[in-house]
């Protein structure tokens, strides 16, 4: 258990199993995330495709489908754990209590049913209004999320709208029972840049208005940078840097986290080429042992470190409320490991290492 | 929208004018003209007919006409024709006001028989269309949804068997089980053949439902075991149909939207799901339109149903071109009809498409 696990938290995820059942093997898509959001926080997800953070957002919401399983772990939202609780109870919180929004507004509504009377559903299943008051109180919310003309536009099928606006009806619909929690998955990856910085003031209007805490799954940490307070690095299906928005932008520690950092492009800077990280995600199915990133890590190399192929760091505090799963800044005491960065000193060095990379 | 329907009628008159030349220049193009088989059978002296009546079929059929007025006399009639030639007077009405002429075998307009025809068939290819819905899509969802269960497979397995098994071969193996086996072993035996009972036979399924002879009951008893044989195969695929589609809408984001909302399951495949999946249907479904009319020709030989496919047969076999052609010249009205509904059908069941 990691010190992300707080008392009285919203959503507290312990421990969380997911994996899915194929014909190739089992693929661990998550392997024990540890992952805590206080009332009102915003949480970064961050991560390449297929390092599991939709993965662990959708067992959060027990829609994952054949041959996925969640094998391990709780997932306790105010203090109930949604993996015990019954399909019916679940249906109760999903979409009322905990909201989500995808990737792909325009193909996550329903072609054949008008906008209004998808966001009305949620009024008629989750408040028991009858028709005629659900139709109004979605084009109440419609006007909330910045659809203009809401009563004309109510009347349009998801096919006569923007990407942009359909995320806004998606969030209408997101938001309408004012949720505690929003799962955001990717919501502004499929639209164009004026859209995406829209949707983002957006939801950072709405988030003030309603307190509403927010896990924002994304691969862009610009996005990120601008939306969260605290963010959580995930590679391989698990969390492997976990700190402040600000801790983790200026002081990244885990070697995986340095190399995503460094491979944003920064303006009125030129670089022969673009910073990458060598290597591929390991297969999931057949995990190597030790550090998940261990094949890839140019630090284990430049430390000499032989612990990381053999023995599976933990996610450990490195500073307070600062987290990393890296053995550059923890001993192990059974093998007398000794980490190269485990004093403050040793990682200012290493610090100034960093910046000078990433410029 | 009126435009466009508009265009689709226009498009359909000529498509229909295509198809009455086909239909009319085919059976004219038979070696030695339409009559060259009955006038060989009574020189033959095998044939009912003498060689006045087949000068007067001549007449009504037109070929004394020239070429090029034969089938406008055909189309339009040649009760107006005194007025080129009174050569030509006659006294048809032609195809567009509803005269397809008499049969030469039953002597009788060929629209009354294809009327008397057109309700058996109608009640044979409904019934078994309705009956192979309402088993096929409540098959098709729970095979789609419960994926590789039990159930599934032995779905999945009794489908492919009707769609393997020949109509004309399923219908005799019904007939020898349930109209003869049934009353070697003494049970209640369902009519094997007709739409009405000549006489209720003691100890058939009428007898012991005490149904009597003529009555909607000795219809409904006549109908069974054709209808079992329809449905079959159509049940069969529309069943696969519906899995196969229930099974790529299952997989779309919008169906994850509506659980992400706490919807239950149910709605979420009664509502969500189904009306998406239906859609595709919908178009198999009016294709079939046709076929409602049209009859099975093989089903209704077999089971001796007085339809309009067996009309259809009997009047190839024997010759009777005009019946021959007011089948096909109504085939083919139909057609054009059910697809025009087809496409007004889609538009009302999805919102994407539209007329333009």
């Amino acid at each position: 258990m990691s010190k992300t696990t707080g008392q009285g938290a919203l959503l507290d995820i312990r421990g969380l199993k997911t994996y899915f059942f194929t014909e190739g093997g089992v693929v661990k898509a998550v392997d024990g995330v540890d992952l805590t959001v206080r009332r009102g926080e915003t949480l970064g997800l961050v991560g390449e495709s297929g390092c599991g953070k939709s993965v662990t957002m959708f067992s959060v919401m027990r829609l994952i489908g054949q041959p996925g399983r969640l094998v391990d772990g709780e997932v306790l939202f105010d203090g109930r754990d949604l993996t015990k609780i019954s399909d019916s109870e679940m249906q109760d919180l999903r979409g009322n209590r905990i909201s989500m929004i995808f990737q792909q507004p325009l193909t996550s509504l329903n072609p054949v049913f008008r906008i209004g009377d998808q966001v009305a559903e949620v009024f008629e299943i989750h408040e028991g209004l009858g028709r005629e008051d659900a139709r109004k109180k979605g084009i109440e919310m419609l006007r909330r999320v910045g659809i203009p003309d809401p009563e004309r536009r109510a009347q349009s099928f998801p096919h006569e709208i923007s990407g942009g606006q359909a995320q806004r009806v998606m969030i209408a619909m997101a938001l309408a029972t004012n949720p505690e929690l929003l799962i955001a998955d990717e919501p502004t990856t499929a639209l164009d840049v004026t859209i995406q910085a829209q949707i983002l003031d957006l939801m950072r209007e709405l988030r003030e208005k309603s307190n509403t805490a927010i896990i924002f799954i994304t691969h862009d940490l610009g996005v990120v940078a601008e939306m969260a307070e605290n963010v959580a690095v995930m590679y391989a299906g698990q969390v492997v840097e976990y700190a402040d928005v600000k801790t983790l932008f200026a002081q990244p520690r885990m070697p995986y986290t340095q190399g995503l950092l460094a491979s944003i492009p920064v303006l009125g800077e030129t670089r022969e080429r673009l910073a990458v990280i060598p290597g591929t995600v390991p297969n999931l199915v057949d995990l190597p042992p030790g550090c998940r990133f261990a094949g890839r890590c140019a630090s284990r190399i430049e430390y000499g470190l032989t612990l990381c192929t053999q023995e599976a760091p933990e996610l450990l505090p490195v500073e307070e409320g600062h987290l990393a799963r890296c053995w550059l800044y923890h001993d192990h005491p059974p093998s007398g490991f000794k980490a190269p960065l485990a004093t403050g000193r040793a990682r200012d060095e290493a610090g100034r290492h960093w910046s000078g990379r990433a410029s | 929208m009126s435009a466009y329907l508009i265009r689709r009628i226009i498009q359909m008159v000529l498509v229909l004018l295509v198809s009455s030349m086909a239909i009319y220049g085919l059976l004219l193009a038979v070696p030695g003209g339409p009559l060259a088989e009955l006038r060989h059978q009574a020189a033959d002296k095998k044939s009912s007919f003498s060689a006045e009546q087949i000068a007067r079929m001549e007449k009504m059929l037109g070929l004394h006409l020239p070429k090029h007025l034969q089938y406008v006399a055909w189309l339009a009639g040649d009760d107006w024709m005194g007025r080129i030639d009174p050569e030509y007077a006659g006294d048809r009405k032609g195809v567009l006001r509803g005269d397809f002429g008499d049969s030469f075998k039953q002597h009788r307009p060929v629209l009354v028989m294809i009327r008397e025809r057109l309700f058996n068939t109608v009640r044979l290819m409904g019934a078994s269309a309705i009956i192979s819905l309402m088993i096929a899509i409540p098959v098709g969802i729970y095979s789609a949804v419960r994926q590789y269960s039990k159930l599934d497979y032995a779905f999945t397995f009794a489908t492919f068997f009707g769609i393997a098994i020949p109509g004309f071969w399923f219908g005799l193996m019904l007939i020898l089980l349930f109209a003869n086996q049934f009353q070697k072993w003494g049970l209640p035996f369902f009519p094997g053949s007709g739409t009405i009972s000549t006489r209720i036979r003691p100890g058939s399924i009428e007898a012991f439902l005490g149904i009597t002879r003529g009555s909607w009951g000795d219809v409904l008893t006549h109908m069974f075991l054709p209808v079992l044989s329809l449905s079959l195969r159509s049940m069969a695929g529309w069943a696969r149909f519906v899995r196969s589609s229930m099974l790529e809408v299952l997989r779309q984001d919008y169906v994850r939207t509506a659980r992400a909302k706490g919807l239950t399951e149910r709605v979420i495949i009664a509502k969500h799901a189904l009306r998406n999946a239906l859609i595709p249907l919908v178009t198999i479904i009016t294709f079939e339109i046709p076929a409602l009319f049209g009859g099975a020709i093989l089903t209704e030989s077999v089971f001796g149903y007085p339809g309009m496919g067996r009309l259809y047969l009997d009047a190839l076999g024997g010759k009777d071109f005009p019946v021959v052609q007011g089948f096909l010249m109504i085939s083919a009205l139909l057609v054009v009809i059910a697809t025009l509904l087809s496409d007004v059908l889609y538009t009302v069941v999805d919102p994407r498409i539209r007329f333009s």
